[in-house]
């Protein structure tokens, strides 16, 4: 079922007099409980997609329509998780996977639960009374995955999450990432600069452009899940990864 | 466990329990360190703070100055003894001006704060006066609060507050605007509406910067009210000090001087006490209470 429909979705930033055209315009629909992930040149209007997929901006062309439904001032039941893990030093790691059920006015109770359940299962079980400025940029940055999957959202919106990380620990989250998923059957958009990471979780690269950003490649994904790190020097990931290479050196971004 | 356990059972081990006692050695040291550190910090600034005075004492004596040019540390203490029961009144008359002027300025700087921060167009309407109002030198026109408001409490009481609720509305409203827009769109993302961003997110945001402005202003209030009965009242510590110096009962004045003073000392302290309960989970903060680890 196609759940998310792009239709000439443009975005043009003006402020001070000056315009500039960050985005598109761009069509492409997301399957459900698939994992979508963006690629492209930084400035590109990445994360200006991934915020009007999310509600919280709004495209100057086109529209976004959820199941059919035109999206309008916000897209109810998603999970965000940006490159900062944006946890709240006022608050233990607990109160702070709570958030996003506080703001949606759930009882704590059943909430409290489940944020135990998630933090357990994200490896940070044991830090659920610390506060975050006691935790290491990886465990904070699990926190923030936990927060965002909190309500069970059915789409996770992901923009950068792990550029922050060392690169060890970033293969850590990418396998865990895909384990949650793979549990949790949302449907995922995940900005990334990592080639090998987009290839090994998502189900599906769209390639964008320099600004303004526009779908230069469509690329699905078909290799087996659940994936291994070691499925990386596999000739068919290795094939994918240098389709995604030469797109970039072909626009130019990247050159030999 | 110590070290030389751990040597016994393991000899390929050694080196290591040899670092390892090495490590713990030194920390003893720094610790050590620490203490005398913290003893030395205690005190240096007492011995300095005593042997001032005894050279104070001592200069008194020696050049034979009368009382009234500057009196020994010993008779203003003779005089704080003696005048207990005038100073203890003065100071809490003076202390009274400041809290209720203190506690109104509070009041009117969060809640303007709040409002220029939410509205840009009280911003602009208001924002002319208030830089009018802060840039008029307020010791100079203190004694306009005599004709216009007449003798007594309720002048000392409005010069503290015109004296303290600047520093105050500036930090909340840069307080209130400083929350990180991402942070604000991610509770957005998760269906919070304006009203929980402000309490869940911008506020304790503020916070910090909030506590800043009340620590500057709080400090200025017990100096508020004392202008303000040097100007305006029959009463209090400000109007004990013009007396007597008018009077050239010097010891007396430096009495009311070193009560004003413990006042001020004692608002910071009570300040910093408020900081700490109020925001421990500050970077400034941390490590501070003993509560977290
Ligand atoms: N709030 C804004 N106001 C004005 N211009 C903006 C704003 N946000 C983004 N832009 C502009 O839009 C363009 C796209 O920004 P965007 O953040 O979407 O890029 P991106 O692809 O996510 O880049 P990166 O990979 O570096 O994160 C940039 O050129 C940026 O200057
Ligand atoms: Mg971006």
């Amino acid at each position: 079922m196609q759940e998310i429909v792009v239709e000439g979705v443009e975005r043009t930033y003006r402020s001070g007099g000056r315009a500039v055209h960050a985005l598109g315009p761009v069509d492409f629909a997301i399957e459900q409980g698939r994992t979508t992930t963006i690629v492209g040149p930084s400035g590109c209007g990445k994360s200006t997609l991934l915020r009007i997929l999310g509600g919280l901006d709004r495209p100057s062309g086109g529209q976004v329509r959820v199941r059919g439904e035109p999206v309008g001032e916000r897209v109810e039941g998603i999970g965000v998780v940006f490159q900062r893990d944006l946890l709240l030093d006022w608050r233990n790691i607990l109160d702070n996977v709570l958030l996003a059920a506080e703001m949606k006015g759930l009882p704590r109770g059943p909430a409290a639960k489940r944020a135990h359940a998630l933090l357990t299962e994200l490896g940070v079980g044991d830090f659920a009374d610390r506060h975050p400025w006691e935790l290491s940029g990886g465990m904070r940055q699990r926190v923030a995955i936990a927060r965002a999957l909190l309500c069970e959202p059915w789409l996770l919106l992901l923009d950068e999450p792990f550029s922050a990380l060392d690169a060890l620990t970033r293969d850590q989250m990418g396998v865990l990432l895909q384990r949650v998923q793979q549990t949790a059957k949302t449907t995922s958009v995940l900005i990334t600069h990592s080639i090998p990471e987009a290839v090994f979780l998502s189900d599906r690269v769209l390639v964008m452009s320099g600004r303004p950003g526009v779908i230069l490649d469509d690329i699905a994904i078909d290799l087996p899940r659940p994936r291994t790190l070691a499925m990386r020097e596999e000739p068919e990931f290795a094939a994918i990864a240098r389709r995604i290479r030469m797109q970039f050196e072909r626009s130019g971004v990247l050159t030999a | 466990m110590s070290a030389t356990d751990q040597t016994a059972r393991d000899g390929a081990a050694t080196d290591q329990a040899r670092r390892l006692a090495s490590v713990r050695t030194q920390q003893a040291q720094l610790r050590e360190q620490g203490f005398t550190g913290r003893a030395w910090g205690f005190l240096l600034p007492t011995a300095s703070g005593l042997g001032g005075l005894l050279l104070w004492e001592l200069a008194v004596h020696w050049f034979q100055l009368p009382s009234y040019l500057l009196p020994a540390p010993s008779e203003v203490a003779l005089v704080m003894v003696e005048k207990w029961q005038l100073l203890l009144d003065q100071l809490v008359y003076t202390a009274f001006a400041a809290i209720v002027g203190f506690v109104i300025a509070v009041v009117i700087a969060l809640s303007l704060g709040a409002m220029i921060a939410a509205s840009p167009f009280v911003e602009r309407v208001l924002y002319v006066w208030l830089v009018v109002f802060h840039a008029i030198p307020k010791v100079v026109v203190a004694p306009l609060l005599l004709v216009w408001i007449g003798f007594g409490l309720q002048s000392s009481i409005i010069f503290v507050v015109v004296f303290t609720f600047f520093p105050m509305l500036v930090n909340t409203v840069a307080g209130l605007r400083s929350a990180d827009p991402d942070l604000l769109l991610l509770a957005r993302s998760m269906g919070g509406g304006n009203w929980q961003l402000l309490r869940k997110i911008r506020i304790p945001s503020a916070l910090p910067s909030i506590i800043a402005g009340v620590k500057i202003s709080i400090t200025l209030a017990p100096l508020g009210a004392v202008i303000g009965e040097f100007v305006a009242s029959n009463k209090g510590l400000g109007h004990m000090l013009i007396q007597s110096v008018g009077s050239l009962e010097v010891p007396v004045a430096f009495a009311a001087v070193t009560v004003v003073s413990l006042l001020g000392i004692f608002t910071w302290y009570l300040a910093e006490f408020f900081e700490r309960a109020t925001i421990p989970w500050h970077a400034s903060q941390r490590g501070r209470s003993g509560s977290d680890s």
